[in-house]
């Protein structure tokens, strides 16, 4: 009995939620009293109460008593990233009075999935928004019936949504899943090149812009190692290091159209097209170009000794450029470094790149209406000109939101440049897959390449991984 | 009056019963269920009940195995040279040597600095770059810097040792808790019959710590089976799997494979062979002496 | 003559032995206490080499960055309560278990002894459900009832063999003067069995000050983050900090140095005085 009472009531709240939402401020008190009382009755079993086409997209006008929503995201307050979000945190609770944000923020990415999936375990410890990078993980919680599409709210805002470029949509899109419509908000993308140190390649008698194919680079890793400077010292104790090698080879040499043939199996991770990449990458690393102790480094470690001029090469997305924004780096303050295009293998996919979206938020679907429209008027308040203009400003990267602001960080605009020319953007090669386990047990693989393994023993590796995983 | 006093015994047990059924068994129980079922770990997804699918995935992977031969590293550590090291730390601070409270203090460090921190330290110390190793091949002009942490077998044992360098004083603290507990007449019993030295040591004061040797087998050997912080902050079980143990293999199937099912049979399976071995050892090895 | 040499030549092997255990000990907190005062690239140069650049402002920077002060007050409330109220529950508990022989100590036994065995991380999914069904999130409370339950087990293990091992004569002797249960157990068992729960003390005193995985679910209001939670922000999404790292390290390890040093003397006493009565 009691449950029929709560959806009539739902239902009622709905009618009038939608009256409010064509009516702009009117009636919203009443709104608010019926579609709370309506939401928690009805518990967390009503998800499509939320993504029903009824939704109250007009979350500006609402009138917000006294809801808690929390973010959980991998800021940082060190860095001034992070110092720009706790700002807009604060800024946004001091205009709309009636909600408040609590803010989870763990930065390291092992104890931040971690707790993610503990979080999105269960329906009473979701965070209302959180941070996370598209592909099959996001894909488990929206058939799961836990992301509230976003797409009633970018079809009812034009404005808002028409900021928006290209350049992250991926993260929000699973229509290759038969998913329609766009379920997050993305923030920021990222795009792969490789950096150098102008004077190091002097040095050596380098030309930086003799680099346009993987042999003109291994030509040049050839000179500069014999004129003892070291090219790499890639970090692979940090697998998604060899990860991201793997993928933008891929796409330098049989164009970025590979992920989707990887992905449906018309190419094997053992088959001759891929084993040729891995034996790319083993003739690198046995000419010791691509580092001296891979296994020994990690990814911060490896950036490190590029910023003390310690190898010539960085090969690494533009958040490289970014975090040079923050502390003292004086080759960067120099302007020693620089950015090229990451070389081709066939000079026909010169112009088929890695990057894309990098980081992208999505709202989770608890079953409160208030909480998912504070939740998205929040994100729209972070997504908002203003707000991404302050943040370029303190802290450049490749936004998914145009901002109007220039941007002085030149080696970022070096890299934006490139980016300009290229014509196919895909993010790693492995989230393609149908299978989620693919990402780390590709990445899981390549790292036998330091420890001496062959093409062939890293394809069977993938292969006989998973079909462990099968089934 | 047996009643009462039955009941009373009862009630002091009950709030221990309670927490531990609320925090342990009860997680527990819903792992075990889970080992039956396939489960993605999101809210509302479904759960479908698989048998012993799970359990069959488990013993025919050879990662498992590898990790199980890992745990077996630690135990064989453990007993090898842990046991031997802090029971002989133990005889070092409870003797009468000078500075034996300064020792004690000192040999508590690396369990008070905490697995993160042990873990950066070291995995920096072992860097045949920026590290010891690297110092130390510079020395004996060695061409080619072993690195240690990247090589199976060797990271493994590598790891054992660091476990080993830390746990070290807090095994310490045990075994002296138990010779402090060996009575002052039985050592001048001793005395008096001239049993001194290593005689007196194997004789009379290791049978007389025996409850402490019991305590330090069934926490070493269920602490090895389950072992997780160390490994994860030195090699994260990597490069490829091979310094892995049945506890990462738990965490990396759950939490980024998202086969909570799988992961929960590899916890109930820790869970299990750890209860059998205590209980076998409790009431084998170390059977409760009743005339005492 | 030939007694007191030999004894004293066991001695200074003895002390040997220690000085040599002590270096190896101690090296490690020395690089890191060298390390917290280094620049990043200075600590990816090499461990042993002193710093370019003394970066005396790591340690401001640490307070800054983890809330230093108020974290290491947290965890220290976290981890005393954990302690007393471990002893509390587990000492009693492991007395009858110890001592009594009804049908149900030993399927109690084996209760708590499953708690030892129990691999932490099969457990979080089910604690963040409790926590969060209860509301009981960032609450200190259910955090340390949380600890207790986990760290009960091994208090109980180590209490009940070491209480086995005493001298059944002087419960007996106490239970004829009419002595009730509880104060038996309070005034004649727990002293007798001081180096045991001091030990144990500070075993479970380590485990509340530096526990990482249940903070990580459990408290996600910063304001009351524990140190080893603090510790987490230290490693941003791209870039490592690692000296305010090593200088957080340091300090967080003060307050434990500096109760371990006043009570010192408890403790020392403690441990080494039971059995002289007994």
């Amino acid at each position: 009995m009691k449950k029929r009472i709560a959806s009539v009531t739902l239902a009622a709240a709905l009618f009038t939620s939608l009256l409010a939402g064509c009516g702009g401020t009117g009636s919203s008190s009443n709104s608010v009293n019926a579609s709370s009382t309506g939401a928690s009755a009805s518990g967390s079993g009503t998800v499509s109460a939320a993504s029903a086409s009824a939704v109250d997209t007009d979350v500006e006008n609402r009138e917000y008593k006294d809801v808690n929503i929390t973010i959980y995201t991998r800021m940082d307050t060190s860095t001034k990233k992070g110092q720009w979000f706790t700002q807009m945190l604060d800024d946004f609770q001091k205009e709309y009075p009636g909600i408040t944000v609590e803010n989870i923020m763990t930065p390291t990415e092992a104890d931040y999935l971690d707790a993610e999936a503990v979080m999105m375990s269960d329906p009473s410890s979701m965070p209302n928004i959180f941070e996370e990078y598209g592909g099959s993980r996001v894909l488990d919680y929206i058939q799961a019936g836990n992301i509230v599409s976003m797409q009633p709210y970018f079809d009812a805002d034009q404005k808002w949504t028409s900021t928006f470029n290209n350049t992250g949509w991926g993260l929000a899109d699973f229509s290759d899943y038969g998913i329609e419509g766009y379920y997050g908000v993305p923030q920021n993308g990222y795009f792969v090149t490789l950096y150098y140190n102008e004077d190091l390649l002097k040095q050596g008698g380098v030309d930086p812009a003799s680099i346009k194919s993987w042999d003109d680079l291994m030509d040049a890793c050839k000179t500069l190692k014999s004129a003892g400077i070291q090219p790499f010292e890639m970090g692979e104790k940090d697998n998604y290091r060899f990860g991201h090698l793997h993928t933008v080879l891929n796409y330098k040499t049989y164009g970025c159209d590979i992920a989707k043939k990887l992905g449906n199996d018309e190419v094997s991770y053992d088959g001759e097209e891929e084993t040729a990449i891995y034996q790319m990458m083993i003739d690198a690393y046995e000419e010791g170009y691509l580092g001296t102790n891979l296994l020994g480094m990690d990814d911060g470690q490896e950036r490190e000794m590029f910023n003390t001029g310690k190898t010539a090469f960085l090969f690494m997305g533009s958040w490289y450029a970014s975090e040079c924004e923050d502390g003292t780096h004086e080759l960067y303050n120099n302007k020693k470094i620089h950015a090229l295009a990451f070389p081709y293998v066939n000079e026909k996919y010169a112009d088929n790149d890695m990057g894309g979206g990098n980081e992208c938020y999505y709202v989770a679907n608890t079953g409160n209406e208030d909480e998912i429209a504070a939740s998205v008027l929040l994100l729209k308040y972070m997504t908002s000109v203003e707000q991404v203009n302050k943040l370029l400003k303190e802290y450049p990267e490749i936004s998914c939101v145009n901002g109007t602001v220039e941007m002085n960080n030149y080696l970022l605009n070096e890299v934006m440049d490139i980016m300009q020319n290229s014509k196919e953007m895909r993010g790693d090669i492995e989230n393609y897959d149908t299978q989620q386990h693919m990402i780390n047990t590709v990445r899981n693989a390549l790292q036998g390449i330091p420890t001496g393994m062959t093409a062939e023993e890293v394809g069977k590796n993938i292969i006989d991984t998973s079909k462990q995983y099968e089934g | 009056m047996y009643k009462r006093r039955r009941t009373g015994s009862l009630l002091i047990l009950l709030p221990g019963i309670l927490l531990t059924i609320i925090f342990v068994i009860y997680p527990v129980i819903r792992t075990a269920i889970l080992s039956f079922e396939s489960w993605n770990g999101v809210a509302n997804a479904p759960k479908h009940f698989v048998g012993i699918s799970n359990y069959i995935s488990v013993f025919t992977s050879p990662k498992f195995w590898l990790g199980m031969r890992n745990s077996l590293f630690f135990i064989i550590g453990g007993f090898v040279i842990l046991m031997p090291a802090s029971f002989l730390m133990a005889l070092l601070v409870t003797s009468k040597v000078k500075g034996s409270g300064f020792f004690r203090t000192t040999f508590l460090i690396p369990v008070m600095l905490g697995t993160t921190a042990v873990g950066l330290m070291w995995t920096f110390m072992l860097n045949p770059q920026f590290g010891m190793v690297g110092k130390l091949a510079e020395i004996f002009r060695s061409e080619t810097v072993p690195n240690i942490l990247a090589t199976p077998v060797q990271n493994t044992w590598a790891v054992v040792l660091v476990n080993e360098w830390m746990y070290a004083g807090y095994n310490m603290l045990i075994f002296a808790a138990g010779l402090v507990a060996i009575p002052e007449d039985i050592h001048d019993a001793c005395r008096i019959d001239g049993c001194t030295g290593i005689k007196k040591l194997f004789y009379v004061t290791i049978p007389l710590c025996k409850n402490m040797f019991m305590v330090f087998s069934v926490t070493c050997i269920t602490g090895c089976l389950k072992v997780f912080d160390i490994v994860w902050a030195m090699t994260r079980g990597g490069p490829m799997d091979s310094s892995t143990t049945p506890a990462i293999l738990l965490y990396t199937e759950g939490f980024q494979f998202k086969l909570m099912g799988r992961s929960s049979a590899i916890a109930m399976i820790l869970l299990i062979l750890g209860l059998v071995i205590s209980v076998v050892l409790n009431s084998t090895i170390f059977k409760p002496d009743e005339n005492l | 003559m030939r007694y007191s040499s030999k004894k004293r030549a066991q001695g200074v092997i003895l002390l040997l032995i220690g000085i040599l255990l002590t270096v190896m000990f101690l090296f490690p907190l020395f690089i890191t206490f060298l390390s917290s005062l280094k620049s990043n690239s200075d600590i990816l140069l090499g461990m042993l080499e002193l710093p370019k650049q003394w970066m005396f402002s790591n340690y401001p920077e640490a307070v800054k960055t983890a809330n230093a002060l108020n974290t290491i007050l947290h965890s220290l409330i976290i981890a005393i309560s954990t302690l007393v109220l471990t002893i509390a529950v587990g000492f009693p508990a492991a007395y009858i278990l110890a001592r009594k022989s009804y049908k149900f100590i030993k399927p109690v036994y084996i209760l708590f002894m499953a708690g030892v065995m129990v691999p932490v991380h099969c457990t979080l999914t089910s604690v963040s459900e409790m926590a969060s069904t209860l509301g009981l999130k960032n609450s200190y409370i259910f955090l340390v009832l949380l600890y207790v339950a986990f760290n009960l087990s091994q208090a109980i293990f180590l209490f009940t063999s070491y209480i086995r091992g005493l001298d059944k004569g002087l419960d007996e002797a106490a239970k004829i003067d009419g002595c009730s249960e509880m104060r038996l157990i309070w005034t004649i068992i727990f002293p007798l069995c001081k180096p045991i729960v001091a030990t144990e003390a500070i075993l479970v005193f380590i485990f509340g000050y530096s526990e990482l995985i249940f903070s990580l679910i459990l408290l996600t209001d910063q304001r009351k983050y524990t140190v080893s939670r603090a510790m987490l922000n230290f490693t941003s999404n791209y870039t490592t900090s690692y000296g305010p790292q090593f200088a957080f390290v340091i300090m967080s390890m003060i307050p434990m140095l500096v109760i371990y040093i006043v009570l010192h003397k408890q403790i020392q006493e403690g441990m080494l005085s039971g059995a002289i009565k007994g």
